[in-house]
């Protein structure tokens, strides 16, 4: 679906408007700080964030392993197997 | 190689595999960071033309990560083939670095798609409509990232972005700024609750948000049942995976001939499917919301075909 041509260009003063309404979202959803990581970072500033907060979370036990698709789990496929 | 490393990895892999005419792009976790959304992930989720799946494959056979070569994921992962890919299934891969798999799923057709995901892209990436289809899923922590992606749509002056805000709040804030087109009224009834101030928006939004969830809970449900004889016959093979990916995957394939159903869905009944979603998500909610629930039959169309 294509956006219909009748949409004018948004104005700077639009713009902000509908900023200030994206990152009141944002701290609702995610909080203030990973609202300033992805409003306020650059993505090379955000990958690194992202990369630091991993491996804290690494450095602490965290399981950061993808599960399994189709909400398998590894003992099912063991099962499997015998 | 880390994980700023690893993201530079996959921007490179699709810089080089579209050399190679191979259509392709990054979406899920890894597109939200490109459209600033933070997710934890290190993982890459690839859209992959199913004509350019040979390709795909030759090249993943010839890649390594730190070393490691690329294979599939356990008997768990579908064969990288057009057959079970046009029918929804999803091709699993990894490198096993010793400390840790880095993982790449490869989807043939972009989940719940209703237009073609190649003709919406930005960049390396899955355009953020393609995107918010594909996090609709029934894990809640995906559900803030298809706001975000509606947002930066409108932010855009892209109306599509309408379809994809779930918090009423904000679309309180936008309804006084952006216009809704009457097509998207059509596809998303609850905006007309937004548009004359009806207090029921909030509980249409919740019952919109439990018919997807109810969707995606439903698919796995079926594609679960149509995976088991799958898994079960790889693991009852007498030898491991082939280290050669080329090989293991024509084992794979091999296998998922006599084995895997390639469109469950599709087996089971799209209207059927989509029937007993609504009905599950019915159970939920006041009957005089049911009427805002959306017609969703657009986005399972290509699995009809």
């Amino acid at each position: 679906m294509r956006p219909p041509l009748t949409y004018k260009p948004l104005t700077k003063e639009h713009v902000d408007e509908l900023r200030e309404i994206e990152r009141d979202y944002h701290v609702r959803a995610f909080g203030e700080e990973l609202a300033r990581v992805n409003l306020d970072m650059t993505k090379a500033e955000r990958i690194r964030y992202l990369s630091a907060m991993r491996e804290n979370a690494r450095k602490h036990g965290v399981n950061l392993e993808r599960p399994l698709p189709y909400n398998f789990t590894e003992e099912e496929l063991n099962d499997e197997a015998s | 190689m880390n994980d700023v490393e690893l993201h530079e990895y996959f921007e490179n892999m699709v810089r080089t595999l579209r050399a190679k005419g191979v259509l392709c792009a990054i979406t899920s976790g890894l597109a939200c960071v490109h459209y600033g959304i933070a997710e934890s992930t290190q993982d890459c989720d690839l859209l992959c033309h199913t004509s350019s799946f040979p390709v795909l494959l030759d090249y993943l056979s010839e890649t390594s990560i730190d070393g490691q070569p690329c294979q599939y994921r356990g008997n768990i992962s579908p064969p990288l083939d057009a057959r079970w890919h046009k029918g929804g299934w999803t091709s699993h891969f990894e490198w096993d670095l010793g400390a840790g798999k880095v993982r790449l799923d490869v989807f043939g057709s972009a989940l719940r798609e209703a237009t073609p995901w190649a003709d919406d892209l930005h960049g390396f990436y899955a355009g953020m409509q393609v995107v918010a289809w594909m996090k609709r899923t029934d894990r809640d922590k995906d559900w803030p990232f298809i706001t975000s992606l509606g947002e930066q749509l409108l932010l855009r002056n892209d109306p599509r972005g309408w379809l994809h805000v779930y918090d009423e709040e904000a679309l309180n804030g936008y309804l006084k700024r952006v216009p809704i087109p009457d097509e998207l009224l059509e596809k998303r009834p609850a905006l007309r609750l937004l548009q004359s101030g009806h207090p029921d928006l909030r509980f249409a939004l919740k019952a919109e948000r439990e018919f997807w969830q109810e969707l995606d809970r439903l698919r796995i449900r079926i594609l679960r049942r149509a995976l088991r004889p799958f898994v079960v016959a790889m693991a009852r093979r007498s030898h491991a995976d082939s280290a050669n990916l080329t090989e293991a995957h024509a084992e794979r394939v091999a296998v998922a001939d006599s084995k895997l159903d390639p469109n469950p869905l599709r087996t089971y009944g799209i209207d059927r499917y989509l029937k007993e979603a609504r009905e599950n998500t019915v159970q939920f909610i006041h009957p005089r919301i049911v009427e805002y629930l959306p017609d969703l039959a657009e986005h399972f169309q290509t699995l009809q075909s």
